[in-house]
């Protein structure tokens, strides 16, 4: 009986020092491959605020953003008559490139 | 000589292998199960569309949906925006979890700042499976139908506005949409049976 716990204690000693030396291995190769055959994915920086996804943290007013060149547009939010405003200006180039800032502002 | 060769060459094979088989394993573990995730079921009238709206003119992309193309007359546009957060996880339930491919009367607009961030949303949401338009500015839809809101579920009978929906669960909006059109179909039996004399 004694032989039995000890040996059942022994066993479960040793099992995590397995586990994380075949983990170890398994995530050194799995380094070791993404490094040689992975290819990273283009970085996103777009922001989330509130239900929008905005180019740039928000650094204007709503109003600001709506003047000369912008795209504005609404989203529901949470709560069921919650809703956002999402607005860049100058958003007139490809993707972010030529968005000057964000903003938003969301209201019931 | 050689079956050292061969002892070494069988050693290292079943490094390899234990190597590999680590490497599943740790893969294994990063792999996130089945989605969970419980979505929002509630589909709501959007009060601001113009119901009863019949475009002047369908975009290239949406032709085939206008009410003459696929046979009942009947289609369903859903409008998403590349600046609405909920838009990303909306194409992503109908490309794959769980994909609504066989949503034959679907279009979808994508109402974007310029030309080249509506592109890729819809490459990066494989988006290209479904009739689509790029809606720069979404002027279009705005224009046509005073929308300026995603995600929105257009419903057309005959080219015609009937419905509009903000929604957060493709399925829920289907469902409301088959629920909707059945009423209205006992309804229109009802008035003609009503009409009919004794």
């Amino acid at each position: 009986m004694t032989d039995d716990s000890s040996g059942t204690r022994a066993t479960r000693r040793w099992i995590p020092g397995r586990r994380a030396f075949l983990g170890g291995v398994g995530a050194s190769g799995l380094a070791t491959a993404a490094t040689i055959f992975g290819q990273a994915t283009p970085a996103s920086a777009l922001v989330n605020a509130g239900c929008c996804t905005l180019c740039f943290s928000p650094s204007h007013t709503v109003a600001q953003c709506e003047t000369g060149q912008y795209y504005v547009w609404s989203c529901p939010y949470g709560s069921q008559f919650l809703y956002c405003n999402c607005c860049e200006h100058g958003a007139s180039g490809d993707n972010c490139n030529h968005v000057t800032y964000s903003s938003y502002s969301c209201q019931y | 000589m050689v079956l050292v060769v061969f002892g070494v060459a069988l050693l290292v094979l079943a490094a390899a292998m234990v190597v590999l088989f680590a490497m599943m394993g740790e893969l294994a573990s990063r792999v996130p199960g089945p989605s969970t995730t419980r979505r929002d079921a509630t589909v709501r009238a959007l009060d601001e569309a113009q119901l009863g709206s019949v475009p002047s003119s369908w975009p290239p992309g949406l032709e085939a949906g206008n009410g003459n193309g696929n046979g009942n007359g009947s289609t369903v546009l859903l409008v998403l925006s590349t600046i609405c957060a909920t838009c990303a996880d909306i194409a992503t339930q109908l490309t794959e979890n769980p994909g609504h491919a066989d949503w034959g009367e679907l279009g979808v607009v994508v109402s974007t700042s310029n030309q080249g961030r509506g592109n890729d949303f819809v490459a990066r949401h494989g988006l290209g499976a479904f009739r689509h338009f790029v809606d720069t500015g979404g002027d279009w839809v705005s224009d046509q139908f005073g929308v300026r809101v995603s995600p929105t579920a257009l419903v057309f009978t005959a080219g015609r506005l009937e419905s509009a929906y903000v929604f957060y669960d493709v399925a829920a909006l289907r469902a409301k949409i088959k629920k909707e059109r059945e009423d209205r179909q006992m309804q229109r039996e009802d008035s003609q049976m009503q009409k009919e004399p004794t």
